[in-house]
Parts: C-alpha cells; sequence; structure tokens
C-alpha cells in the first residue's frame, strides 16, 4: 500500500498509508474505536477502494478473513460446520459437490478449534466465543497465505483466546501471514512480530515489544 | 369424494400444475430473499413486475400482433406480457440494489415500501387507461387467474422456473456465502459483482413468471410467507430450503379445494394457509426455544 488515503466517498479515514506486509509478517493493529482499523482491513480485503494512492497485491495471495462477529446475521439458519465449509468455496467448483479432502479440512479446522461436537449446532446457539472460534475455523479451512483478523478474541473467554492464539501460532510457523485487531495487545506479546497503530488519521508502525506492553496500551487509548 | 375432486380439477389441470410449479419454486427463491436480509424486495418487486403488466396492456393496442392476437382469443401473447413483467422486475431490482448500496446509513426498508405504493399506483392507473385493462383487472391483481393458464402459458412458466431453478442450484454456494458473509467472498477472491448480477437476473424472471402465471399476491405469499414459517423451525439450510418448499406446496394443494367448493379466489386462498402455516411454525419454534 503506497501513500493511500482509506475511507469512504466524501469521508476519509486514514490518509498516507505506506504500508508491506508479507508472509513473514504476525502483525498486531491497535487503535481506539473509530480510529480506521476495520476501514484498513476492510481495504486490504479488496471490499473498500483507496482513495488515492496505491495498492499492489501478490498473484499468489490466497487471503483469509475472520470478521467482526457483530456484521453477521445472528439468526442465519447455518450450522457450525455449513459456516466453516464455506470457507472452502474458493477451491471449489460450481456444480462439483464438495471433495472428500476438502470436507476433512473443515472438519480438521473445527476440531482444532475444540469445537467438532458442535458441528450440527445452528450457529446462532452458538456462544459469542464459539462463533468466534468457528470463524476462525473457516478462515483455517480457506488454506490462506494471509490471514486478516478483526477483533477475533473480543469478549472471548481466556480459554477461547488461547485457543485461537494458539492456532494462528501454528498457521504463522507454517508460512501465513497474519494481521489481528485487537483490543488484547498484551494477549499478542511475544507472538507479534510487528504493530501498527491507527491514530490520528495515519498507520503508524511501532515496535511491538513497545507498544504490546502495558505502556503500550496507554498510548493506544490516549 | 376425492375422485370427484380430481374429476373438477381436470377442467384447471394447466392451473393445477402451474400451481405446483410456482409453489416449489418460488419460496426457494424467497430463501435466498430471506437469507440475505432482502424479504420486502420480496413484496415491492412483485408489485412493479405486476405495473409492468399493467403497461404491457396499455399499450397492446401500439403492437399490431400482439393486439391482433387479443382481438383473435381475447388474451394477448404470453411472451408479449413476459417481456413487460420481467424488464419491470428487474428494472426494480437493478434500482433497490443501487439504492441499497448507496445507502450506508439504512433506510432502503423505507423506499421499499414508497416503491411498492409508487408501483400498485402506477399498476391501477395503467390498467384504468388502458382499452383492455378493466377485463383483466380482477384476474391479474386480484390473484385469481391461475385457473385460466392455459397449455402455452405452462409451458412458458414451466421453462422460465426451471431455468430459475437451474440458476440458483449453480449458484447455490456463492450465493449463501455472500448472503452470510460479503466481505468474505470479496476476500475470498470470488467475482461477488458477476454473481450479484446473474442473481438478480434469476429474481427478475422467477417473479415475473410469477406475477404473469398467479398475480402479484400469490407470488408476495409463496416468497415470503414459506420462508418465514421455515425459518422458525429450519436446523440447518438444507432444512431451511426443504420446510420452505413443503410449506409452500401444502398452501398452493390446499388452496384448491378451497377455492373449487367455497368459490373463493385460489391466489388469497393460497395466501391464507400459508399464513396459518407460518403462524403454526412460529408457535413451534417459539415452544421449541422455550427452556
Amino acid at each position: 500500500m503506497r501513500q493511500a488515503a482509506l475511507g469512504y466517498p466524501g469521508a476519509g479515514v486514514l490518509q498516507g498509508v505506506d504500508l508491506t506486509l508479507g508472509t513473514g509478517d504476525y502483525v498486531a493493529l491497535l487503535g481506539g474505536n473509530g480510529s480506521g482499523k476495520t476501514t484498513l482491513v476492510r481495504t486490504l480485503l479488496g471490499v473498500l477502494d483507496p482513495l488515492s494512492g496505491a495498492i499492489e497485491r501478490s498473484p499468489a495471495l490466497r487471503l483469509g478473513y475472520v470478521p467482526q462477529q457483530a456484521a453477521l446475521d445472528p439468526l442465519f439458519p447455518i450450522t457450525a460446520l455449513e459456516v466453516v465449509e464455506l470457507g472452502l468455496l474458493r477451491d471449489a467448483g460450481l456444480l462439483r459437490p464438495l471433495a472428500a479432502a476438502a470436507r476433512e479440512r473443515a472438519l480438521d479446522a473445527l476440531a482444532r478449534m475444540h469445537l467438532g461436537e458442535q458441528r450440527r449446532k445452528l450457529y446462532g446457539q452458538l456462544s459469542g466465543g464459539q462463533q468466534r472460534r468457528v470463524l476462525v475455523a473457516r478462515a483455517l479451512a480457506s488454506d490462506p497465505n494471509f490471514l486478516l483478523l478483526d477483533e477475533p478474541t473480543a469478549g472471548v473467554d481466556a480459554r477461547a483466546t488461547d485457543i485461537i492464539l494458539q492456532a494462528l501460532g501454528e498457521l504463522h510457523a507454517r508460512g501465513c501471514g497474519v494481521l489481528i485487531v485487537t483490543h488484547l495487545p498484551l494477549a499478542l506479546r511475544g507472538r507479534a512480530n510487528g504493530a501498527l497503530l491507527c491514530a490520528h488519521g495515519q498507520v503508524l508502525r511501532r515496535a511491538p515489544e513497545r507498544l504490546l506492553s502495558p505502556e503500550g496500551v496507554l498510548e493506544v487509548f490516549q | 369424494m376425492i375422485a370427484q375432486f380430481f374429476s373438477d380439477l381436470e377442467l384447471f389441470r394447466h392451473g393445477f400444475f402451474a400451481s405446483l410449479v410456482l409453489g416449489a419454486v418460488l419460496p426457494l427463491v424467497g430463501t435466498v430473499l430471506f437469507l440475505r436480509r432482502s424479504a420486502f424486495l420480496g413484496v415491492a418487486v412483485p408489485q412493479f413486475s405486476a405495473a409492468g403488466l399493467a403497461l404491457g396492456l396499455l399499450a397492446l393496442p401500439w403492437f399490431s400482433g400482439p393486439w391482433a392476437e387479443y382481438l383473435e382469443h381475447g388474451h394477448p401473447p404470453t411472451w408479449y406480457l413476459f417481456v413487460f413483467t420481467a424488464s419491470a422486475a428487474l428494472a426494480a431490482l437493478l434500482v433497490f440494489a443501487r439504492i441499497e448500496a448507496a445507502s450506508r446509513r439504512g433506510g432502503s426498508e423505507a423506499r421499499l415500501a414508497a416503491g411498492f405504493v409508487l408501483a400498485s399506483a402506477l399498476a391501477l392507473v395503467f390498467l384504468s387507461a388502458s382499452a383492455v385493462g378493466p377485463q383483466f383487472l380482477e384476474a391479474y391483481l386480484r390473484g385469481g387467474q391461475i385457473l385460466l393458464v392455459d397449455s402455452h402459458g405452462l409451458e412458458i412458466g414451466a421453462g422460465v422456473f426451471a431455468l430459475v431453478l437451474l440458476g440458483l442450484w449453480a449458484l447455490r454456494r456463492p450465493v449463501l456465502l455472500i448472503a452470510f458473509d460479503p466481505d468474505a467472498a470479496v476476500a475470498f477472491g470470488l467475482p461477488v459483482a458477476r454473481y450479484e448480477a446473474s442473481l438478480l437476473l434469476l429474481l427478475g424472471l422467477a417473479i415475473a413468471g410469477g406475477v404473469m402465471t398467479a398475480g402479484p399476491v400469490l407470488v408476495f405469499g409463496l416468497l415470503f410467507l414459506p420462508p418465514l414459517a421455515a425459518r422458525q423451525v429450519a436446523g440447518s439450510i438444507p432444512g431451511f430450503l426443504v420446510l420452505s418448499v413443503l410449506v409452500s406446496l401444502l398452501s398452493v394443494l390446499g388452496a384448491w379445494p378451497v377455492s373449487l367448493y367455497c368459490n373463493q379466489p385460489y391466489g388469497p386462498g393460497a395466501v391464507l394457509l400459508a399464513s396459518l402455516l407460518a403462524v403454526c411454525s412460529w408457535a413451534a419454534g417459539r415452544r421449541r426455544r422455550a427452556p
């Protein structure tokens, strides 16, 4: 991303964004409410076009995505396994049934999130923490080489947070880049190798050991 | 008694088969609208399609071929009316899709409601200004004309709905992902705009085919009520689809004896039955969810 202005027509949010992300990165993205974190993520996804500047994506890029839970319809009549199978869509043809190996990948992703037994439950009947783990399982099943997560641990208990962060660590170790929006910077200490701060309409790069610390938390919310 | 029913039905066999086709396909279209949280489109777009049909009747004397066929047989050719209903449905879908995309602050329900009122008024104005309109007012806008479907109308309707069914089946996976999480569909690199355009085309064809065959009242009912009923009790996406179709088929089948023996218009009868099933399903769902 070079000298990019991000936001909505008539409502710019971030200016002059220079950012390079790769498969070796495990980056925490922090910032107060309304600072532009979700705008940055949605632009990286390709949902929003930059207002100016340029974005280049590698042709080999395979994005995975975990949205904010509030963006989804809790009454959608879909089971946990069906949600995860949506992650297989990139490699599935329109007309062919899903391959057995792909289905296996979906079940394995759910099992890694400790939700194997909940696979037939309706997504809307799961707890908030379980719903987030289902979305992480969907991202894992999509076999990404770069994963964007928008507050995957918000409102999640300590055990579920550990399960999610452990899976992200394993994914990163296998060569998948990670960018995670979080309000829990301390949980990423020692895991993330990069940190970004959205503040004052800019994206600022910070040393992770500084930003993901109690002092760093103060900087984020000041 | 059953033999007598089927004997009486023989007169309306084309309408009977048309009701089965509509009953099987329209609730599937409705489930797509429901999953996309656009159920109100199922009310506004058929009304625009009906306004298109009324415009077709108004313009009938200007087209010599269809006008000659009307004078000879008492009704215009099916293809002629389909062009008007489908064009109006597609135009309405495109306009509403643009409004929805442009309105980040919501409020699209109010615009749909305004569109519904506008389309209703246009339909009545076109019909009253048309030389042949008053004759069609009862049949096309009050929803009883499925009884009058002939073999030609049934063939065209079945062809359109077979195309819609095939298209929905082919697009089922991307449609589901785009409805549930459109941002993820973009992230996974799916051609979202192309899928959306294909889906709008299928929705427009289905609604136009339904309005032309059965009138807007039955189309509203079959798009909206079966998915509403199914959603209360469905435990998965396949369950949601199957239950929607089941509720719809029960409604369209049950409306036949009501229409034949109680001398009631067919469309409203089917809609009332679907409403009754929706209420039962709501009660069952409430009971199931109770602690």
